[in-house]
């Protein structure tokens, strides 16, 4: 397979967010959240707007505390890291001013438990001071939970829902493939696997039965037939 | 005078990134990671990323978790992430800006490697290079170089060691130019470590 990043449907919509965020004034607010089922290029599309943008991109986790959140901005944002947290907090502040960043926070799950919440608190304080960008995002239900908190809500100007994957975006998928694909497996994909995650799989063992068999295209048949759908169970 | 009021103006965000900061944070991020998807991602040519895993894999900064082909599916770890800033690269010199330390990358040159494995009288030349580690290829030109300087030489009529052609090895010539390369005395493109 051929190694080239596709400019999917979530993707553009995504950047386009993350753009529309970055141009509004100072003053304003600037949060967005990206929701949606695993599978449909989040993450990878977060990693490519990371790489762009020079953003911080953080990954939330269950062990999370502000303490230990402040001291993976102070290592991202280039500053020492040692104090306590009032002083993390005052030094992360002064190098977003300076030199301002967009920050994304994702699998954001992590943090919408009553427990974690006051870690989201203290990106909030962030916004406020800074007036930087913070994109949030996590599973389809986090939109739904941060309802819940007003304050919080109505901070958040861009919503980013991650949606199925297109069919465009399979056809592009399966062009980088070193067989060509007939238009009948794409529409058999679409029907049957969404999900960009499971289709490279599924390109890739295709790709090992065509080369040992010297096929070079592929129909629904020589698909089925491949056990490339089924993998070692076969 | 008028003032520009700044409130109503969008903020100016740091953008530029060296495409080693980009490479290092994606890196950093994902612990384990594939060719391919740092290529993708960094958006880095294929040569420019393999120098740079090249260096840090001696390092020991990396570790190649399963060779795989092709090269891009191919899987390493990040096994030391010290800190955000990325190390410099240059020349087989690699710098940690988070440790401030400097570390060099010693390598063999073949012609070493090679003297290093010329421990018999008489030796086939493929037993030699695949001995030391050594490609054929870059072997032979050594070969050829140790065939002037007497260090080699053919048997007639032809023997043969290991199933190949059988050479006489000068040990003690072999042993001499071995010290000379130590002291620095010998010198030859590509025979030291320069």
């Amino acid at each position: 397979m051929k190694e080239e990043f596709i400019t999917t449907v979530n993707y553009s919509t995504l950047y386009e967010a993350v753009q529309s965020l970055k141009s509004l004034p100072r003053s304003a607010p600037k949060m967005g959240l990206g929701f949606g089922h695993f599978g449909l290029g989040k993450t990878f599309s977060l990693e490519k707007i990371a790489a762009m943008e020079n953003a911080i991109l953080l990954r939330a986790a269950q062990t999370w505390t502000k303490s230990s959140v402040l001291s993976d901005l102070c290592e991202e944002l280039g500053v020492d890291t040692n104090g306590n947290g009032p002083i993390k907090y005052k030094r992360a502040i002064e190098s977003l001013v300076s030199e301002p960043r967009v920050i994304i926070v994702d699998e954001i799950d992590a943090l919408l438990r009553s427990s974690k919440f006051e870690v989201l608190e203290m990106f909030r304080d962030f916004h406020d001071e800074t007036g930087v960008v913070i994109f949030f995002v996590g599973m389809e239900e986090s939109n739904r939970k941060l309802k819940k908190h007003k304050h919080f809500y109505s901070r958040i100007v861009e919503f980013v829902e991650f949606q199925p994957i297109h069919k465009e975006d399979i056809e592009s998928f399966c062009m980088l493939s070193d067989v060509v694909i007939k238009q009948d497996v794409v529409e058999y994909f679409i029907k049957k696997f969404p999900n960009l995650r499971q289709i490279k799989v599924l390109l890739i063992r295709l790709e090992k039965y065509c080369s040992l068999n010297d096929i070079e295209e592929v129909d629904l048949k020589t698909f089925k037939m491949s056990g490339a759908e089924y993998g070692d169970k076969k | 005078m008028a003032t520009k009021n700044k409130t109503n103006t969008p903020l100016r965000y740091k953008r530029n990134s060296s495409a080693l900061k980009k490479v290092w944070d994606y890196m950093r991020r994902n612990r384990t990671f594939r060719f391919g998807d740092v290529m993708m991602i960094t958006g880095v040519t294929h040569n420019y990323l393999k120098a740079i895993i090249w260096h840090l894999t001696r390092v020991g900064y990396v570790e190649m978790v399963e060779k795989t082909k092709p090269y891009s599916q191919t899987q390493f770890t990040l096994i030391k992430s010290t800190g955000a800033k990325s190390p410099s690269i240059i020349n087989g010199v690699v710098f940690d800006y988070n440790l401030n330390k400097e570390i060099k990358i010693e390598t063999t040159p073949p012609l070493a490697k090679l003297l290093a494995h010329m421990n018999e009288p008489k030796m086939s030349k493929h037993t030699i290079a695949t001995n030391a580690g050594v490609s054929f290829a870059v072997a032979k030109r050594w070969f050829t170089k140790l065939s002037e300087l007497e260090i080699i030489s053919e048997i007639y009529p032809i023997e043969r060691v290991d199933g190949t052609k059988a050479f006489v090895i000068d040990l003690e010539k072999a042993e001499q130019l071995k010290r000379d390369i130590q002291n620095g005395t010998f010198k030859i493109k590509g025979a030291l470590n320069e």
